[in-house]
């Protein structure tokens, strides 16, 4: 069986049998995932797919990291100015497919097309709201938690806001043979 | 606006920078602003679930800020997981 392609979610994406055992991210791919790219320009969502059957999303939409500007708080050496992210908010892969590697796929996806942001527009790092369960995963990756006062994911469990700089994908890419980065959003 | 009524709100201050940044380059006064902000607010969240919306704005408290910095600064070396996961974007089909 060959690996599912994943490119940019198309109308007419088959979306109507994915299961990935949580029904909020099956409906957020069936109902909501086209919506906010296509009408309201809020996220992209990259599918992959199994011919005309999604098997396996992930969504990201830009964001900015502001420091809380309490007054009398202690303030960082962050700059004034929002610091551009690209924000991995979904990764949802459908049961028969699990276990094979496309959640990793998927992630690496996003990376590569944070990377191109960055280079297109501005972006200092991914923001990734990683469930519970997944923060030790994040972890291994370089991910660093940060604490939010406001802007966190909405969805159940509450997960964790990680960070990571550009930089260091970056590092990882160019320490690979050859070099792909420029193909999420030139495919 | 008929019948306009008054209302205070306690908001950071970029908020407020924002709001007046952004009256004095479009011309439109700050309150229309906000009156309309919060209509257009409201309309979306009667159409999207809180669930489907990604918060655009993240705003980090002090440690959070500092462990940005620290990234930002220093940013650490690419691990061997992210390594090896950005190599799963060279499989034949991503040629």
């Amino acid at each position: 069986m060959s690996e599912p392609a994943i490119r940019r979610l198309l109308v007419g994406d088959d979306t109507s049998s994915f299961r990935c055992g949580d029904p909020e991210y099956d409906l957020f791919l069936r109902r909501y995932a086209g919506q906010n790219q296509d009408r309201l320009f809020v996220g992209t969502t990259y599918a992959a797919l199994d011919g005309p059957r999604v098997v396996g999303y992930v969504t990201v939409a830009g964001g900015q990291i502001d420091r809380d500007d309490i007054p009398g708080q202690a303030q960082s050496g962050l700059p004034r100015y929002p610091l551009p992210v690209l924000r991995l908010a979904r990764l949802a892969v459908d049961e028969a497919f699990q276990g094979r590697g496309l959640g990793r796929r998927l992630a690496a996806y996003a990376f590569a097309v944070a990377l191109q942001v960055r280079a297109a527009a501005g972006c200092v790092g991914m923001v990734v709201d990683a469930l519970p369960n997944r923060v030790g995963f994040c972890v291994d990756l370089g991910f660093v938690e940060i604490e939010l006062t406001s802007g966190q994911s909405p969805i159940r469990p509450r997960p964790v806001a990680m960070f990571l700089p550009l930089v260091s994908v970056q590092a990882a890419l160019s320490s690979s043979p050859t070099r792909h980065a420029a193909s999420p959003l030139t495919r | 606006m008929t019948h306009a009524t008054q209302i205070s709100a306690q908001v950071s201050a970029s908020a407020k920078q924002l709001l007046e940044e952004f009256s004095a380059v479009s011309g439109i006064k700050k309150s229309r602003i906000v009156e309309d902000a919060l209509w257009f607010y409201v309309r979306a969240r009667q159409e999207l679930p809180e669930s489907a919306i990604v918060p655009a704005r993240l705003v980090v408290n002090e440690r959070g800020a500092a462990a940005v910095e620290q990234s930002l600064t220093e940013p650490p070396q690419a691990t061997p997981a992210l390594v090896r996961l950005m190599r799963t974007l060279e499989s034949p089909d991503e040629e």
